[in-house]
């Protein structure tokens, strides 16, 4: 269970984020609100990323930045994806599971690339994936192993339409096992495919519902109010 | 199990980038062929305890290993950041939430092995200078393997010491170059006087001549090219192989294991906390200030985007800055002067990689090419900005000069000024040149802080 009490969190003197407070057990939770409306940040300290100045976050009772530390626990696939380098998608991949401490990497590559159409890109260089390809990259270490908290910053960003699909389906097939935060504009396809929406307003929650709860036209006003 | 795989993983990328590890082999030749001095020399140009070293294989193996500890922990990181772009690299670290001491331990056994290789072009490059001193006591193979051992005996405690640095200083600021380099050169400095000339003795200073050279007390020092007897009876010298069964030999060959072995322990608890991924922060502070800046270089167009790249972000610089300009200014004409405009340039040619690399990679190059100017004019516009800062910077030595009526130091000026931006600009087009162009820089900044510099008569 991901527990989220009076969260506050500054950078310098600018608050971030202020009172937030939710629970999250299992599936999809969509993060959604307007520019700079905090949901980075966010989904940094779910992941255990970044401490909150006040409140706490914690997953089944621990920390996040204590269980990041832990094998397994939880996945983080950020929005950086400054991946320039000559290493292949699958060196890449197995790295990532090498430095986790995971067994059984050609599984878990195998696995990961197949749940998000990434199999003929696997023997490609970072360097030369666009840069949708780098962001896929980035949501695939995410992915690897059966992490029981996966934390995704807009894995869809960057990435065609069908490939957008596809990667909320594998969303939604996580989310029967583990928890799922990720923050999106993809509105329609979260609408469609999230267990529920968190919508933020100037670093505050607006609204945490079902995703049957959201109309687009409902999101696309309070986001474009915020 | 990490830790390898992230060390097997660097070593492909630098392969990968065949255009980084022949710059990087080039530089390694260079340096093996300026270490030496000029065999053909009539004159000893180094002693050691008094004696002058001349050349036998043994004391190009020590030149060799010795200068490359001397100097590993600047080429070491340096040749790292060219050979692995560790920006890229850390924002992968950043996702993994791996242990620092894994990562660590990682980076030490890539920069170790950066280092060695450092170590076998500059020794590849010693050869290429002095070969024939090889074969000057007839028996070339066995002067090779004198030379080489004691080459990477010595040279191995430098690549391990680079490797200590690398792992732990580029793994931390590998996002901010110019603290990268600052900080390396601060650590060189240290680990140099602390070290290499305080107890543990890294070069080997006190190590006696009398286990290198046997023969020591009656050796004759006039062999080899000095007095022109190539052809009499080489000293003999052992190779670091033999070091255990002479006295003082196994103590020597023990103490360097310990440093290499002492190095990557170090690494491992010197790692510090885990690294978190990267993100853009917010900055709060400063902002009334940097707005009315960018505000005031905006009207200079590119001239005022380059100056605002270079000093916005080290404010403090400026002021170490105005206290060598004041100092050279005091001082112009004097031999301390240079070691003022040294240090005023060494603080301006820490950005130049930086600003180089946003020209070629980020923000400089989208914020021009719009314009109906194209690339070369920029890079033009660009060095000839350079160049009149750097006049700025060095104009109370040109006053001074000047009125002096000196034209050869007018012109020792003037090839500065007109180089340093050329070659920045230039190897800015290569991937990999910024950190290049970045160690010529620091070495020519050491050259004249150190006083080494000095200005023709005339």
């Amino acid at each position: 269970m991901l527990s989220v009490e009076k969260l506050e969190r500054r950078e310098g003197r600018l608050q971030i984020l202020r009172d937030i407070s939710f629970e999250w057990p299992r599936g999809v939770l969509a993060v959604i609100g307007g520019n700079g409306s905090g949901k980075t940040t966010l989904l940094r300290v779910v992941a255990g990323a970044a401490k909150p100045n006040e409140g706490r976050v914690s997953w089944n009772g621990e920390p996040t930045s204590r269980a990041v530390r832990r094998r397994g626990k939880i996945g983080y696939g950020p929005q950086e994806r400054n991946l320039d380098l000559a290493i292949t998608l699958r060196e890449f991949l197995g790295l990532c599971a090498d430095l986790r401490g995971l067994s059984a990497r050609k599984t878990l590559i195998a696995a990961a690339a197949e749940e998000l159409g990434l199999v003929k890109q696997l023997d490609e260089r970072l360097a030369n994936l666009s840069g949708g390809g780098r962001r896929k990259a980035m949501t695939a270490q995410a992915l690897l192993g059966a992490s029981e908290l996966i934390v995704l910053d807009e894995p869809t960003s960057e990435v065609d339409y069908a490939a957008s699909r596809k990667f909320w389906n594998a969303f939604r097939a996580r989310g029967k096992s583990s928890a799922l935060v990720i923050a999106t504009h993809d509105v329609e396809l979260a609408l469609g495919s999230a267990d529920a929406i968190l919508l933020l307003k100037k670093g505050q929650p607006a609204r945490l519902a079902s995703a049957a709860a959201f109309t687009i036209g409902e999101l696309s006003a309070e986001i474009g109010e915020g | 199990m990490g830790a390898l795989t992230l060390a097997r993983l660097m070593a492909l990328e630098a392969l990968r980038r065949p255009r980084a590890v022949l710059a990087t082999i080039m530089l390694a030749l260079s340096a093996g062929f300026i270490i030496l001095p000029n065999p053909g020399a009539a004159y000893a140009t180094l002693t050691f305890r008094g004696h002058p070293l001349i050349y036998t294989p043994a004391v190009m193996g020590f030149i060799t290993g010795g200068e490359f500890v001397a100097f590993s922990i600047l080429l070491g990181v340096l040749a790292m950041s060219a050979l692995s772009p560790m920006r890229a690299w850390r924002s992968v670290f950043g996702v993994t939430a791996a242990r620092s001491w894994d990562l660590a331990l990682g980076l030490w056994i890539a920069g170790f092995g950066v280092g060695l290789f450092l170590l076998t072009y500059i020794f590849g490059g010693a050869l290429l200078r002095a070969s024939s001193v090889l074969g000057a006591s007839g028996d070339w193979l066995g002067g090779l393997w004198i030379f080489f051992t004691w080459s990477y005996g010595l040279g191995v405690v430098g690549a391990a010491l680079a490797a200590t640095v690398a792992s732990v200083v580029l793994l931390r600021l590998a996002t901010r170059p110019a603290l990268l380099m600052g900080a390396t050169f601060v650590i060189w400095l240290v680990v140099l006087a602390a070290l290499i000339v305080g107890p543990v003795d890294i070069a080997g200073h006190g190590f006696g001549l009398e286990q290198l050279f046997p023969q020591t007390n009656r050796m004759d020092f006039a062999m080899g090219f000095i007095g022109h007897a190539q052809r009499r009876a080489g000293v003999q010298a052992r190779a670091i192989g033999a070091l255990p069964g002479v006295t003082g030999g196994a103590w020597f060959l023990l103490t360097r294991v310990a440093i290499v072995f002492g190095a990557l322990i170090a690494a491992l608890i010197l790692s510090g906390p885990r690294v978190k991924p990267l993100v853009v922060k917010s900055r709060t502070w400063g902002r009334p200030l940097a707005g009315f800046f960018s505000a005031f270089s905006a009207r200079f167009g590119l001239a005022g985007v380059i100056v605002g790249q270079i000093w916005s972000a080290p404010l403090w610089g400026l002021g170490l800055l105005a206290v060598a300009v004041g100092f050279e200014t005091i001082n112009a004409g004097n031999p301390i002067s240079v070691v003022a405009l040294g240090f005023a340039w060494g603080l301006y040619m820490l950005r130049w990689p930086e600003l180089c690399e946003v020209f070629e990679h980020g923000g400089l190059r989208s914020l021009v090419q719009p314009s109906v100017l194209g690339p070369w004019p920029i890079r033009l516009q660009i060095g000839v900005n350079i160049a009149a800062q750097m006049s700025i910077f060095a104009l109370p030595l040109i006053v001074a000069l000047g009125l002096a009526g000196r034209a050869h130091g007018l012109v020792w000026l003037g090839v500065q000024i007109a180089a340093a931006p050329l070659v920045c600009v230039g190897l800015a087009r290569l991937r990999g040149g910024a950190t290049i162009f970045s160690l010529a820089a620091m070495l020519w900044w050491y050259i004249m802080i150190s006083g080494n510099a000095v200005i023709p008569l005339g």
